[in-house]
């Protein structure tokens, strides 16, 4: 993929997609980081500095809450919640993307699956 | 430690961030990092590739410096980290040391936010001085005002009678045989004494004057008091030919007697005879009279137990009520006693129910206080409201600070510092910023009651301390701890993430936030200018009528000296004596150089000593419904009138010829004159007084004393300024017809007063070196002296207006200062769109008028009810004055001018292009 477009998909998708992996449980900035990777084959990584740099954002918007945790045998991580705030604009943003997507989709002529 | 992670600490030192901010962003990206290491090894890198490969993943340290940027300001956090574990799990010691730190931790926030602290304590310093003063003064006036045990049992029992114009002191008076019928006939008053002060003189030659208390034996038991030394009095002591004896207070023995061991059982001369001292009461005993240096048994002659003395009330009776018993029933008791002597004595029967006589039992304490308690409520509601003022501002500026601090207490919070732990550190922080505000109150009070004379003073009683003790030091922790707690817990509020103080502190995102914080600082500080408002017209108030009081024209010179002597019995037995003796001193007295009148009165205006007996015009007798009327009654020497300045405006004034063997003659005052033959001449009629009260019923040659009036005179200020409505004037005796043993010279002379005195002694003693000179003073002293209670309240509640005014001026000044910040960009707007200055100033201007206008509106509703309040339950206020409404007006409005220009000032200085660029 090409670099600018690259960092173009992920500054317009970067929000909603980890919003989107909090969804279901907390996780850590790692497991975060680690599940966009998985789901996206790797296509989709983020560098240590903007992966925090954006969470820090989502917690500052108040989308999302981090807390330290401590669990037995484990170290200790900061986990991230998503809050209901972060829920509402989840949804808002998945329309958003489904609206955008279709409409890319018919322009650039892909088929529909 | 990994190279990686040796690395990435040098990379966020790089980055040169706040040490607590680098500390979480570091530790967070440690974690990922390390997590990031284990998934490495687990896909089968060895410990090298994984350490190359996370090297490579580290942020540089401006990456670092742009994440960290994007933090939010504040994160919650779990206990984990050792702060947090102080107040969760630590004992005691520890949460102390946890305390300790906070408040080394406070300080250190304070010393670098000087402006604030400075405001803070001065601003505490001030409103608490001002509550603890007011406080010192309730505690020794109105709670001390019995220091007995169980005070609340005791009442007084005084006969009034209000239809006869006879002016009672509070609580009332009872005569002798009151006390014998009510010591039977009053079971709910199981222990009763009676009691009268009065002037001494002590000693054998050079007399002093002392203030004594001659009261029946009971009264020491009644008030649970025992003598230090020796003992109180027996009950036989109250018997006639047992009774010179004395019990000395704790002070007079140490200052008479050096606190010498064997003076219980030594003689005291008193009005020249020899007492014999019984007993030495503990230093702290006083009741009643904080002037009565020694007590006197009253041994009651036949003559003052006969019905002929009911009424003839000199004396002050006080009874403890039984156990279980209430002041009702004590009171129903009283009721029957008096509608069985009503009975018992017919011939009084109508003179009395017209004079509407009822004996009323009060409280003790409420007598005590009568005159005070209403100023202190007053003051005390006064000062609490400028502490409430006081109080907002600080909140005020407890919120803005907090503000600028959220990110500190965000780091200590992320750093993983329990929140009921930094709750605790806010609290213990301004309760440390309350307390040295408190402490320099306090002193600062302390200073002022003791060494400023006029700062209150003038309402405790003469001779009364006023104690810094122990409730003092309670009053004033509590209000300090009440105001730390109130800061902290704003500053606490401040830091919550919702709520009304997220509004207030709204840091300006978006425009309703903006405007319901203005609306909130706008309501405050209108309720702080409608608070000044009314204590300002209060105060106001107080010192237009206290002006007007001022202004009111005794009727006599107030230049004139006077001084008391009293003839001892012993030395002066029978009344040609005693006249020649006051003739010879009036004599050498108009001797002096630069007399240019001397006279003498047993009543001297504005002095201690009141009397008023029962007199009427001959042929006048009462219609139904109407009373007899009891008008002052003084005797005065030849001389005094032309000394005092009293013109005759009838007839004559006295010249010497009103001698025993002569026609009784008197001299009225014009007040009573209109009262007993309006519109016709006075002079030639007679003037009537039973001999008897029964007399009253059936008056005839026989039972009257009858007086011919020889001159009328302007009427004077006899006890104060302003004469209650229902007083009936006064009539003058001639010395030479009723000659007294103590009386007041009067002096009108052209020397100065200490001049006049000097020169007042000096006669005296060449007359009778045993006679001591007292009471000395310059008639305006007396006036003053009767106005010191006004005085004090006034000056107080001035005080306490101006602490108010200068409150809500800086209330208005944070509250302009907060719309200029706020509006800059508009400001700016306006200026680069070519607004005038005039325009710019006005806007300011306008919030400020309103806020103003408002809290005038407000406050001036307050201060109508304020005055209705002060004219109902204050003597000698008259209500509403225009003039202290317009001064209050005027202040505010000037004060708010002042608060307004700094703000106006700082909006015209805009620099419009900065203020565009600013976002």
């Amino acid at each position: 993929m090409d670099a600018t477009l690259d960092r173009e998909l992920k500054k317009g998708s970067a929000e909603l997609l980890i919003l989107a992996s909090l969804e279901g449980r907390p996780r850590h900035g790692y497991e975060v980081a680690k599940r966009i990777a998985d789901e996206s084959g790797g296509a989709i990584r983020f560098n240590v500095a903007s992966l925090y740099g954006l969470l820090y954002r989502l917690e500052s918007r108040g989308w999302i809450r981090g807390r330290w945790v401590e669990a037995p045998n484990a170290r200790r991580r900061r986990a991230y919640t998503l809050t209901a705030a972060g829920r509402a604009t989840l949804a808002e943003q998945r329309a958003g993307w489904k609206v955008f997507a279709a409409a890319v989709s018919r322009i650039a002529g892909v088929e529909h699956g | 430690m990994a190279e990686w992670r040796r690395e990435l600490e040098r990379r966020c030192t790089a980055a040169d961030l706040d040490p607590r901010v680098r500390d979480e962003v570091e530790r967070e990206i440690a974690e990922h990092l390390e997590d990031r290491v284990d998934d490495l090894l687990a896909g089968g890198a060895s410990a090298a590739e994984a350490g190359r490969a996370v090297m490579r993943e580290i942020p540089d340290g401006e990456a670092i410096r742009r994440l960290a940027r994007s933090r939010p300001a504040h994160r919650s956090a779990p206990a984990a980290v050792p702060p947090a574990a102080d107040a969760a799990s630590g004992g005691s010691g520890q949460l102390i040391t946890g305390i300790g730190r906070d408040l080394l931790f406070g300080w250190r926030s304070f010393r670098r936010d000087r402006a604030f602290t400075t405001a803070a304590i001065v601003t505490l310093a001030a409103c608490l001085a001002a509550n603890v003063v007011v406080f010192t003064l309730v505690n020794a006036v109105l709670i001390e005002a019995v220091d007995v045990p169980e005070p609340e049992a005791l009442v007084q029992v005084g006969n009034q009678y209000p239809n006869a114009g006879a002016a009672a002191n509070a609580g009332g008076n009872s005569g002798v045989p009151d006390y014998f019928d009510r010591r039977t006939a009053v079971p709910g008053l199981a222990e009763q004494a009676l009691f009268r002060t009065h002037g001494v003189s002590v000693g054998d030659q050079a007399a002093e004057r002392l203030v004594a208390m001659t009261t029946t034996p009971t009264l020491f038991p009644m008030v649970r008091a025992q003598a230090a030394q020796g003992r109180t009095f027996t009950d036989d002591e109250g018997e006639e030919g047992r009774h010179r004896k004395v019990v000395l207070s704790d002070a007079l023995w140490r200052r008479r007697f050096g606190a010498a061991a064997e003076v219980v059982g030594q003689a005291l001369t008193i009005g020249g005879v020899p007492h014999e001292i019984v007993g030495i009461m503990p230093r702290d005993f006083r009741f009643y009279d904080d002037e009565v240096v020694l007590w006197l048994p009253a041994a009651f002659t036949a003559d003052e137990r006969s019905d002929a003395s009911r009424h003839s009330n000199n004396w002050t009776h006080v009874g403890r009520l039984a156990p279980g018993t209430t002041l009702a029933v004590a009171q129903a008791q009283i009721d029957a006693l008096n509608a069985a002597n009503l009975e018992r004595f017919p011939a009084l029967r109508n003179v009395l129910v017209e004079a509407g006589f009822r004996s009323v039992a009060t409280p003790l304490v409420d007598v005590l206080v009568a005159d005070v308690r209403r100023p202190l409520y007053l003051l005390w509601g006064g000062v609490a409201c400028v502490l409430l003022i006081g109080v907002v501002n600080l909140a005020a500026l407890t919120l803005a600070r907090s503000t600028a601090r959220r990110g500190e207490i965000a780091t200590r919070l992320a750093l993983g510092a329990a929140p009921a732990r930094v709750r605790l550190q806010l609290v213990t922080e301004h309760l440390s910023l309350a307390a040295v505000g408190g402490l320099v109150g306090v002193a600062a009070a302390w200073a002022l009651i003791r060494g400023v004379p006029g700062a209150g003073l003038a309402l405790v009683p003469d001779g009364r301390t006023v104690p810094f003790d122990p409730r003092v030091w309670a009053y004033a922790a509590a209000l300090t701890v009440l105001v730390g707690v109130a800061l902290g817990a704003v500053a606490m509020q401040a830091l919550a993430p919702e709520g009304t103080a997220a509004v207030l502190r709204d840091e300006g995102r978006s425009r309703t936030g903006s405007r319901a914080t203005r609306r909130l600082r706008q309501a405050l500080v209108v309720g702080q200018v409608a608070v000044a408002c009314t204590l300002l017209v209060g105060a106001g108030i107080l010192f237009m009528s206290f002006r007007k009081l001022l202004a009111i024209d005794t009727g006599f010179r107030t230049s004139v000296v006077t001084g008391a002597v009293a003839l001892p019995a012993a030395a002066y037995p029978t009344d040609p004596e005693r006249l020649a003796f006051l003739e010879r001193l009036l004599d050498g007295v108009r001797a002096l150089p630069g007399v240019e009148a001397a006279g003498a009165t047993t009543n001297i205006p504005f002095g201690p000593s009141r009397s008023d007996s029962v007199a009427f015009p001959e042929g006048w007798t009462p219609s139904p419904g109407q009373s007899f009327v009891s008008p002052y009654q003084i005797r005065v020497s030849p001389g005094y009138f032309e000394s005092m300045g009293i013109p005759a405006v009838a007839g004559r004034t006295f010249d010497g010829s009103e001698v025993e063997d002569s026609e009784p003659v008197v001299i009225v005052d014009e007040q009573l004159a209109g009262r007993f033959w309006p519109g016709r001449d006075a002079v030639g009629r007679y003037l009537l007084q039973p001999r008897s009260p029964e007399a009253l019923s059936n008056p005839t040659r026989e039972n009257m004393f009858r007086y011919r009036v020889v001159g009328v005179v302007r009427t004077v200020k006899q006890y104060a300024l302003v004469t209650p409505s229902d007083a009936v004037g006064s009539y003058y005796f001639p010395f030479g017809q009723n000659v007294p043993a103590s009386v007041d010279i009067t002096v009108q002379s052209a020397a100065t007063p200490a001049a006049v005195e000097r020169d007042l002694r000096r006669v005296l003693a060449s007359l009778d070196p045993r006679l001591p000179l007292y009471d000395v003073l310059v008639m305006r002293a007396r006036v003053d002296e009767s106005l010191r209670g006004r005085r004090a309240t006034m000056t107080l509640a001035l005080a306490f207006g101006g602490l108010a005014l200068g409150l809500s001026a800086l209330g208005l000044y944070g509250v302009l200062a907060y719309l200029v910040a706020q509006r800059t960009r508009e400001i700016g707007i306006r200026m680069a769109l070519g607004g005038s200055a005039s325009a710019i100033t006005s806007l300011v201007l306008r919030e400020s008028l309103v806020v103003v206008g408002v809290g005038l509106a407000v406050g001036l509703g307050g201060a109508i009810w304020l005055g209705r309040w002060l004219a109902a339950e204050m003597a000698d206020v008259g209500g509403m004055e225009p003039t202290a409404i317009l001064g209050a007006v005027a202040l505010l409005l000037v004060a708010a001018l002042v608060a307004t220009a700094a703000p106006a000032r700082r909006a015209l200085r805009v620099d419009p292009a900065v203020a565009l660029a600013a976002e």
